[in-house]
């Protein structure tokens, strides 16, 4: 059991779907409660606090009443108005005989649910896992999931799935699932097991290739490329020359405020960065061009997003241009 | 009514025969926005109108109004295409009979920019219009209308209009002759895009499209990027700003009189300075190279100009 209902406001929150959706698929199972599922994008305020305020009456034995569990995904497309305010104003500590879970996708807690008593509120936090960090902690997740289904898993394991998969959560669980099946229950699953099951679908993120692009990993930049290509759900020519472009504009401009002697902090700000991310990305991608040639990839990228939108040979003007950039 | 119109003889001419029953075929009016095309359309219109038996004087003032039971004007959304439901009500219009004057008429705005569907569905119509219709079409770009649209029409060319006109007509408006010959001048020709870049003091634009060139003139392209992301919602008329502001840049010292942005002369011969003239030369073919592209496709116009700038300052 991940967690108990110890207060009459339940908040999770975060950026992290799989945490959110696992949360409610839990809370949809919690045992001897009437449970409601309602989505924020399709409900107003009102009706949030009538089904928490309304209790279903059992017709076999009308004297018993279950307490009620509401639980509204989307939280964050709700309106909080005065009738909502009120309801979680008078909600008090102890009292549990109506629980409203609130699933937040966002990554800081909106205003109107922050302000709730603290001391009636169960809050859970789900941060975007780190990736680019030494410390992966997607790989890390991944082993405690192992731990979780009681699969035994070898050390590289996790890492590889996290390869094959591009991070996504879901496909990591589900994997993981496939795994267990493989193998049987206590049993140990090694990179063996892993090319048996697991489908290579890693990352389909444009970012991805212009990263590799810019910190000239040829290799890696032409095999996100493919990827992307094979696994995206439509044609990514024009979304990658866009994303193409929004990355050399940064490396250009951080490369520009660089060689005019700003310091990393300064450039992170006038990028709008947080210096560290800044560190792990842009810095690195600035570093290994001058201006001059940062230049001359805008110059090219403009000429490419006339050229992609009147050609059926997208792809090959899109691959050279990274073969370009990454040389 | 048709005589009033101003310095589009030609035009006026055809529209006359018209008037006269002597021409009867579709047209295709083609010049640039604010030329006067639709004004003459209508005060052809009205003089059709104003002609036939029985008519009021109310129904001339229908046809200003745009409440004509018999005058329909079909125009797409601003950066849109010309849908082919507007074109498919417009045609079933046409087959039937005129209400309160001798001809239904069609004055279809934006044949350059019908949607490939909308053209299509038109085409018959404009083959065998009915006895009783009379269809305008209006063009800015002759070349982007379908081929079979304009084989169907007889063409109508309308000038650009004469810099003393526009600039006599804003003066009414503009106290400041120097604002006033700025918004001629941005207009090219056109005394609706002078009026609506007056009415929108586009100015503002302009100003900050100067702040772009200075910024990057001085070689802190960044900052000038930063302008442009503050003004993304109107890069479309920043880029003209930029090319126009790029030409001056160019002429100031050899035709000081000539320059667009008479307004800022002082400004843009010290700006001038700053650069050589191969380096304006350069921003100024690059801009006019993003502007083409912006005309003739849907373009990511952040990267075209940005791109733009730094071909003219650093080259590539």
């Amino acid at each position: 059991m991940p967690f108990r209902l110890t207060a009459p406001v339940v908040l999770s929150f975060g950026e992290e779907d799989f945490f959110l959706d696992r949360d409610i698929a839990w809370l949809r199972q919690y045992p001897n409660r009437d449970i409601v599922h309602l989505d924020g994008s399709d409900v107003d305020d009102g009706q949030v606090v009538s089904a928490c305020e309304t209790f279903s009456v059992d017709f076999d034995d009308p004297s018993s009443t279950k307490p009620r569990l509401v639980i509204v995904d989307n939280a964050n497309k709700l309106k909080v108005d005065k009738r909502l305010k009120a309801y979680l104003e008078s909600r008090k500590k102890g009292d549990l005989s109506s629980v409203l879970a609130a699933v937040i996708h966002s990554e800081k807690l909106p205003a109107a649910w922050s302000k709730i008593d603290k001391s009636s509120v169960l809050v859970r936090e789900h941060k975007k896992l780190k990736t680019w960090d030494n410390n992966n902690e997607v790989v890390k997740w991944a082993n405690e999931e192992a731990t979780r289904i009681k699969l035994r898993i070898e050390p590289k394991v996790a890492l590889a799935l996290f390869q094959f998969t591009g991070g996504d959560l879901y496909r990591i669980a589900n994997e993981l699932q496939k795994l267990s099946l493989l193998v049987g229950p206590g049993k140990l699953a090694d990179l063996t097991h892993v090319q048996m099951v697991a489908s290579r679908t890693a990352g389909s993120d444009p970012w991805e290739v212009v990263d590799a692009a810019l910190v000239k990993d040829r290799k890696r930049a032409m095999n996100s490329l493919n990827s992307l290509y094979r696994f995206a759900s439509e044609d990514p020519s024009i979304l990658l020359v866009g994303t193409l472009a929004k990355g050399v504009e940064k490396a250009f401009v951080a490369r520009s405020l660089l060689d005019r002697g700003c310091q990393a902090d300064d450039v992170a700000a006038r990028l709008g960065m947080h210096p560290f991310r800044y560190s792990k990305t842009v810095q690195i991608q600035a570093g290994k061009h001058t201006t001059k040639s940062l230049a001359g990839m805008m110059q090219k990228l403009s000429k490419l997003d006339v050229e992609v939108k009147s050609t059926s040979h997208r792809r090959t003007l899109i691959e050279l241009a990274v073969l370009d950039l990454s040389t | 009514m048709l005589s009033k119109i101003v310095g589009q003889d030609g035009g006026v001419r055809c529209l006359r025969r018209v008037v006269e029953g002597k021409l009867r075929s579709p047209l295709l009016l083609v010049g640039e926005e604010g030329v006067g095309r639709r004004a003459s359309v209508l005060a052809a219109v009205r003089e059709i109108i104003a002609q036939s038996r029985g008519a009021e004087g109310s129904a001339v003032l229908q046809v200003d109004r745009g409440l004509h039971p018999d005058v329909f004007v079909v125009a797409p959304l601003p950066d849109k295409e010309l849908d082919v439901d507007s074109i498919r009500d417009a045609i079933a219009s046409s087959n039937q009979h005129p209400v309160a004057s001798p001809f239904r008429f069609f004055v279809i705005d934006g044949a350059d920019r019908m949607s490939s569907a909308a053209a299509n569905a038109i085409l018959k119509t404009l083959e065998e219009p009915s006895e009783f219709s009379r269809f305008f079409l209006l063009a800015e770009s002759y070349d982007r209308v379908l081929p079979t649209i304009r084989s169907r029409c007889g063409r109508v060319d309308y000038r650009t209009l004469p810099e003393s006109f526009i600039f006599e007509r804003l003066s009414k408006f503009e106290p400041n002759r120097d604002k006033a010959l700025v918004y001629t001048r941005l207009g090219e020709g056109s005394i609706g895009r002078a009026t609506r870049y007056w009415g929108s003091n586009r100015i503002v634009v302009r100003d900050r499209s100067v702040e772009v060139l200075r910024q990057a003139a001085t070689g802190d392209l960044p900052s000038a990027f930063g302008v442009l992301d503050e003004l993304s919602k109107e890069l479309s008329i920043v880029l003209r700003m930029l090319t126009f502001v790029a030409h001056d840049l160019l002429i100031v010292p050899l035709a000081p009189d000539r320059i667009i942005n008479v307004d800022l002369r002082e400004d843009l011969v010290e700006l001038q300075s700053k650069r050589s003239v191969t380096v304006w030369a350069g921003l100024w073919e690059a801009l006019r190279t993003a502007w083409v592209r912006n005309e003739s496709a849907y373009v990511n116009l952040p990267l075209q100009i940005k791109a733009a700038l730094v071909a003219g300052f650093i080259g590539g």
